[in-house]
């Protein structure tokens, strides 16, 4: 193998030369005009932002609002709901659990109270009587299924 | 072939005790009828309300009857789920309005079982919760005592 083979000596024009070099040339520095255009629209970008938490944190208190003024304005004279899940209709005393002491609480309510509330109907029949005591005592007794 | 067999051995160690709780007592067993008179300690305070559970912790028992107290306050029968009657496990609860109420230790409710077998059944109390005529939890004491067997 020749070694004058290795160097070989490119001839090239001056125009490709030219245009080789301005291809590889460090490119410019970006405007001061230019970047802050850059950063002040990152900028207005970055700011909105804030404003979907805010929309997103009055949303949230107002159904809050919404939630607290629909327990503190419940009409309690309407008859019990039949339809709501047992165990919070028969926890009388809200206590979050249901035992003896709910109907105990409805029973010294119905013993002392001259007008039955039609709250305290707790068997659906539209009667107060001793048979919606019976029927939280009963819930309170109740084995749980699977237990047994 | 050790893989099925430690399969096989899994699956009746998860079954046998199901089955061995189900199966009907041996007929040459003996069976006998026993009261468990249960008892209300609240103290100076007056019991109005009362509610407890009771399990069976050793021997073959049923619940046949539950019977109320020995005061006049609470002389019914209590609450109780008669699905639990044949059971080894019961809820148990009730309340008096009277104005005379029981205080520091009373019978409250006495129970009547089936025992099968010769295990010396045992039993485990819990007073879910005791009232005074206000309503207000009060502290008390739950206890049992075996009654002679009829």
């Amino acid at each position: 193998m020749n070694p004058k083979n290795d160097k070989t000596d490119f001839q090239t024009s001056e125009q490709f030369s030219k245009d080789l070099s301005s291809l590889f040339e460090p490119k410019q520095a970006v405007s001061p005009r230019v970047d802050r255009a850059v950063m002040d629209a990152a900028a207005r970008r970055l700011r909105r932002r804030p404003n979907l938490r805010r929309w997103a944190y009055w949303a949230a208190s107002a159904a809050a609002a919404m939630v607290v003024a629909g327990v503190l304005f419940m009409d309690f004279t309407k008859p019990a709901d039949i339809s709501a899940p047992v165990a919070l209709r028969n926890d009388i005393d809200r206590d979050g659990a249901v035992n003896i002491l709910d109907a105990f609480a409805l029973a010294r309510k119905i013993k002392s109270s001259d007008t039955a509330n039609l709250q305290w109907d707790m068997n659906g029949d539209s009667v107060v009587d001793q048979k919606d005591v019976d029927t939280v005592a009963m819930a309170a007794v109740k084995m749980k299924e699977g237990v047994l | 072939m050790k893989k099925t067999a430690l399969l096989m051995v899994c699956v009746l160690a998860a079954v046998l005790p199901q089955t061995a709780r189900t199966e009907p007592a041996d007929m040459n067993e003996p069976v006998r009828f026993a009261p468990l008179h249960i008892y209300i300690d609240s103290g100076q305070a007056p019991l109005a309300a009362y509610q407890f559970e009771l399990k069976t912790l050793a021997g073959q028992v049923r619940i046949v009857g539950v019977e109320g107290s020995e005061h006049a306050a609470f002389q019914h029968a209590p609450y109780y789920d008669t699905a639990a009657l044949m059971n080894d496990r019961i809820i148990i609860a009730a309340y008096s309005t009277d104005a005379e109420l029981p205080a520091g230790a009373t019978r409250i409710a006495t129970l009547h079982l089936q025992i099968t077998g010769d295990i010396e059944p045992d039993y485990e109390l819990i007073l879910t919760v005791a009232a005074d005529a206000d309503g207000r939890r009060t502290h008390a004491t739950i206890t049992y005592q075996k009654g002679e067997t009829e």
